[in-house]
């Protein structure tokens, strides 16, 4: 066969492969866009610092480790900031946030965070393969 | 109710015989091209939280499109507010405000001054982080000061107002328990007939 035919068939599996593999989450995104949406909301009298990076993360283990995440900048100060990241379907999700201070996208002590409160899960079955509306608020100082 | 039927009649009867000036028709076509300036106030509210954005004057192009039948108008408009020039370039303030709508207002002859209020749906969009889009419908006030330059011809200044409440952005509805207000204020010149 020729080598052209060869590489041609090797890169359309290598390419199923990745859909099917951890990668595919990352391939869907950026096809279709994150498919997790939502605001980070300052909690009632919680302290906002203008221009700081607010850290959202997805978990499937309880935060051992990260599934997905994203950082907005809080640029205004803002009451509510609204976000959108990119984690895996059909998995028990949880979400959480916090105002990182020191922007080594790691939740320490002293960093206003919050979570979402319950877990959810993206539907790789429906039509829209979106989760929105993922509120998170901080409100533990 | 009866009294607002008076009303009504009165006005179509004035809007028909109103007396023209002079060589102005008492159905006309209406055109105009506007440039000029806009500038915005974004603010939240939440208990322990009152945050403002002041939005610097940035540029803005639009249209309006109508009919002048008597001394009413009714106008179809439309325009498109840029970025501002923020002293950080990283915060730009409002991105943009996109706004579509109709003008129903007075046009007396003689005198240069047509208030109006209209109608529109308008996107705003906000430099935050992920910078969120709010798309809301709601009234806004306006005024032209227009001067004759030939016999068709006018140019002069139109100025507008609205405010509106958002409950939503481009990423799902707002917490409940937080306030979000817009208010956006326009300057054109403009020029048509």
């Amino acid at each position: 066969m020729p080598f052209y035919s060869n590489n041609f068939t090797l890169s359309v599996i290598l390419l199923l492969a990745l859909g099917v593999s951890g990668c595919g989450k990352e391939l869907q995104c950026a096809i279709s866009g994150d498919n997790v949406s939502g605001h980070v909301v300052f909690g009632d009298y919680m302290p906002i610092q203008k221009g700081s990076r607010i850290h959202i993360e997805a978990s499937t283990d309880d935060f051992a480790t990260i599934d997905g995440s994203n950082t907005v900048t809080n640029v205004h100060g803002l009451i509510t900031v609204s976000y959108s990241l990119c984690a895996s379907s059909d998995k028990n999700l949880t979400f959480r946030a916090f105002q990182d201070m020191n922007g080594n996208d790691l939740l320490e002590l002293g960093e206003l965070s919050g979570d979402h409160g319950k877990t959810e899960i993206i539907h790789s079955n429906t039509p829209t393969k979106k989760l929105t509306g993922i509120d998170i608020i901080l409100d533990t100082p | 109710m009866r009294h607002m039927r008076y009303i009504l009649i009165l006005l179509c009867f004035a809007t028909v015989h109103a007396r023209a000036g002079e060589g102005r028709k008492k159905v006309a076509f209406r055109i105009f091209g506007n440039l000029g300036t806009w500038m915005s106030y974004y603010r939240q509210q939440s208990p322990g939280h009152d945050v403002k954005v002041s939005s610097l004057l940035a540029p803005a192009v639009g249209a309006t499109m109508g009919l002048r039948i008597g001394i009413i108008l009714a106008e179809y408009s439309g325009w498109w507010g840029f970025s501002p020039y923020s002293a950080n370039p990283k915060a730009r303030d409002a991105t943009y405000f996109a706004p579509l709508g109709g003008n129903l207002g007075l046009s007396l002859p003689y005198i240069p001054i047509e208030p109006y209020v209209g109608y529109e749906w308008g996107r705003y969009g906000l430099s935050s982080g992920a910078e969120p889009v709010y798309s809301k419908s709601g009234p806004k006030f306006g005024v032209n000061v227009l001067f004759p330059f030939s016999s068709k011809g006018q140019f002069g200044l139109k100025a507008e107002y609205r405010k509106f409440s958002v409950g939503e952005d481009n990423m799902g509805p707002l917490p409940s328990n937080i306030s979000t207000q817009i208010e956006v204020f326009s300057v054109f010149l403009t020029i048509g007939m």
